[in-house]
């Protein structure tokens, strides 16, 4: 039997998809091979965040050599290699060992958004402690949950995470009880009538076309019940990346595929 | 320095009046009536050192340009609660670094709600409307008081609320069937606080952080007490007695009062001797072009799967590098709180404050 290349993964990819109603669109700069090519034999598949170096030695550890990022690898999101080429402190050490594992990286971003369910959002819900039950439909990515405080939810969604980086923005005694869910920058707006929380990735602080910390605020000081919980980028969508290798696993049942998270990000200092 | 002294602005003031003696008279009647918001901007235009551009972002958001001014308020974002602590003061012009209504554009009333600018966002009252043509709701002392509530009842007198919360009285616009939704509590309440108060709002970020050096790395050093380790003129980079990250994290933290904003990635315990400095928001090639020059960034505000990624990607090869975001809001403070210093030098007829709006984010237990 032929060895299982990349690029037979990628196109089971692609046929799936299109079945389950995705279809691939060529035009995509994100959902291309980063490294290593449709050539190279599988040994095993590995689905992260992002490409991170943590997230790529992890993999390799674990005899796993095709990364199947969310994000990008080189620091920016188109992957401009001219970019990381700059760098002189980790960019050469990375791709050396990528050649020397024998690695090979193909990133899943647009035509996974495009997935029904979008696992990089029910991915989160699971993971900060959602029922899917109380989702007020299908794919609306919004929950009513039992009354709480938005520092309680807070405490909760942190305490089930394990990530010390989150941040939140609000009154902590605000009543909430209506979530919408983000991943990634896409945070739904904080302002629609019939949200109370966000629990979101990563949004610019100031300067977007919706800047939700300066609104959640001023809702704190006019007493309108508003909150904001930023679990970050790499905390919204790496969830989903366990979903994303459930999907996989059927369909390259000759080799292994795991979720390796890409690491913890952030820090905070006491 | 480019900008111009105290002393400087009054002999140049006072050469261009001695040779337009018609002028003199005018400025000496508009000093008796005080300082407009607007000829402050003008000064600022004239004085900032760095040619003024036609942009839409250093502009008046709210209130009357002709005002006079009782006394001027810098902040890193003119938050309702900085304008309420600008009014406690006794400042009627809030100069922002941060927009006021929650976007770039800067628009009043909520976009995509059915309240552009002309719509009627500014000053109507939280409720208006819901009822639906023809039956006027019950007003909710809550969140409405006053004449433009749909109510033909003679009003009770208004509950003792936060000022904030009660805007001014506006007949509604003629009725046209649907009903718009309500607007949206958070606008109307900011917008009703500042037009009871008659406050002006200018933006003032792309040409203020466009002086030399930058504003807010220069503001950051002299809080952090790192002027007299700078090394370089652009103020971006200094050399201090060895501490870890971890410690300078936790100093920043301390000095800069943030609360859950700060984030770092790197060894905790490594020794950092060279800072530099990316103010405000900045991309990966800034990231890439600083790191391997000194032993930590500290940085306004970034993207996760840009910098901060580098940053651990580099930290997980082992090179010892330290990198930490302090916040955008929280990084343009010592900014605003260097122009309210350099406003005080063109601005000599009212007090000029600073009041940060801090940080924005809390971390929970």
């Amino acid at each position: 039997m032929a060895a299982l290349t990349a690029g037979d993964v990628v196109n089971r990819i692609k046929s799936v998809m299109a079945v389950q109603g995705v279809a691939w669109n060529d035009a995509t700069t994100r959902d291309r091979f980063k490294f290593g090519g449709p050539e190279t034999v599988v040994t095993g598949i590995a689905t992260t965040f992002m490409g991170t170096f943590e997230a790529i030695a992890r993999a390799s550890e674990r005899g796993l050599n095709m990364i199947i990022p969310h994000e990008d690898t080189y620091w920016n999101d188109p992957d401009n290699t001219l970019i990381a080429e700059a760098d002189p402190l980790v960019y050469r050490t990375k791709v050396d060992f990528m050649t020397r594992h024998d690695i090979v990286v193909f990133r899943i971003h647009d035509h996974m958004h495009r997935q029904r369910p979008d696992f990089t959002f029910s991915g989160t819900a699971r993971e900060v402690g959602l029922d899917p039950a109380t989702e007020t439909a299908p794919n609306s990515h919004r929950f009513v949950i039992p009354e709480t405080t938005l520092g309680e939810l807070a405490a909760r969604v942190k305490r089930v995470r394990g990530d010390d980086a989150i941040r939140v923005v609000g009154d902590p005694n605000a009543r909430v009880k209506r979530v919408a869910v983000g991943a990634g920058m896409a945070t739904p707006a904080v302002n629609a009538p019939d949200v109370d929380v966000v629990i979101g990735g990563e949004q610019r602080e100031i300067e977007g076309t919706f800047d939700s910390p300066e609104y959640v605020m001023d809702a704190a000081t006019l007493g309108v019940p508003k909150g904001w919980i930023i679990i970050g980028h790499n905390m919204s969508e790496e969830s989903g990346m366990q979903e994303m290798a459930d999907w996989l696993r059927p369909i390259v049942p000759e080799v292994k595929v795991q979720h390796v998270r890409a690491g913890t990000v952030y820090w905070v200092p006491k | 320095m480019t900008h111009i002294s105290r002393r400087g602005f009054v002999a140049l003031t006072a050469a261009g009046a001695a040779a337009t003696p018609f002028l003199l008279d005018d400025a000496l009647t508009r000093a008796s009536a005080g300082v407009t918001a607007q000829e402050i901007v003008d000064r600022v235009k004239k004085n900032i050192g760095v040619e003024w551009s036609s942009d839409d972002v250093d502009t008046f958001k709210a209130g009357d340009p002709s005002t006079i001014v009782t006394g001027v308020v810098t902040t890193s974002m003119a938050t309702l609660d900085v304008l309420q602590k600008a009014v406690q003061a006794g400042a009627n012009l809030v100069v922002t670094a941060a927009p006021t209504f929650y976007s770039r554009a800067d628009l009043s009333a909520p976009a995509g709600r059915g309240f552009g600018p002309g719509g009627g966002g500014r000053g109507q009252p939280p409720g208006g409307n819901r009822g639906g043509a023809g039956s006027a709701p019950p007003p909710s002392p809550a969140t409405v008081s006053g004449p433009g509530t749909g109510a033909s009842a003679p009003m009770p007198p208004a509950p003792p609320l936060p000022p904030s919360v009660v805007p001014p009285g506006q007949p509604p616009a003629a009725a046209a069937p649907p009903a718009p939704p309500p607007p949206d509590p958070v606008y109307a309440g900011k917008n009703a606080f500042i037009e009871k108060h008659k406050l002006v709002v200018f933006r003032l970020a792309y040409h203020w952080n466009r002086r030399t050096p930058d504003p807010r790395a220069q503001g950051l050093a002299a809080a952090m007490g790192w002027t007299r380790y700078k090394a370089g003129e652009d103020m971006l980079r200094y050399e201090l007695p060895g501490l870890t990250l971890e410690s300078l994290a936790g100093q920043l933290k301390k000095t800069l009062g943030t609360r859950g904003g700060i984030r770092a990635v790197g060894d905790r315990g490594m020794t950092v001797r060279t800072i530099g400095l990316l103010p405000g928001y900045t991309m990966i090639p800034a990231a890439i072009a600083m790191l391997p020059t000194v032993d930590a960034i500290v940085a306004g505000e970034v993207q996760e799967w840009e910098s901060a990624t580098y940053a651990q990607d580099v930290a997980f090869a082992g090179v010892k590098k330290g990198f930490i975001s302090i916040g955008r809001v929280v990084n343009e403070a010592p900014g605003m709180q260097v122009c309210a210093g350099w406003l005080r030098t063109i601005v000599p007829e009212v007090p000029v404050r600073f009041i940060p709006a801090g940080d924005p984010y809390w971390r929970p237990l």
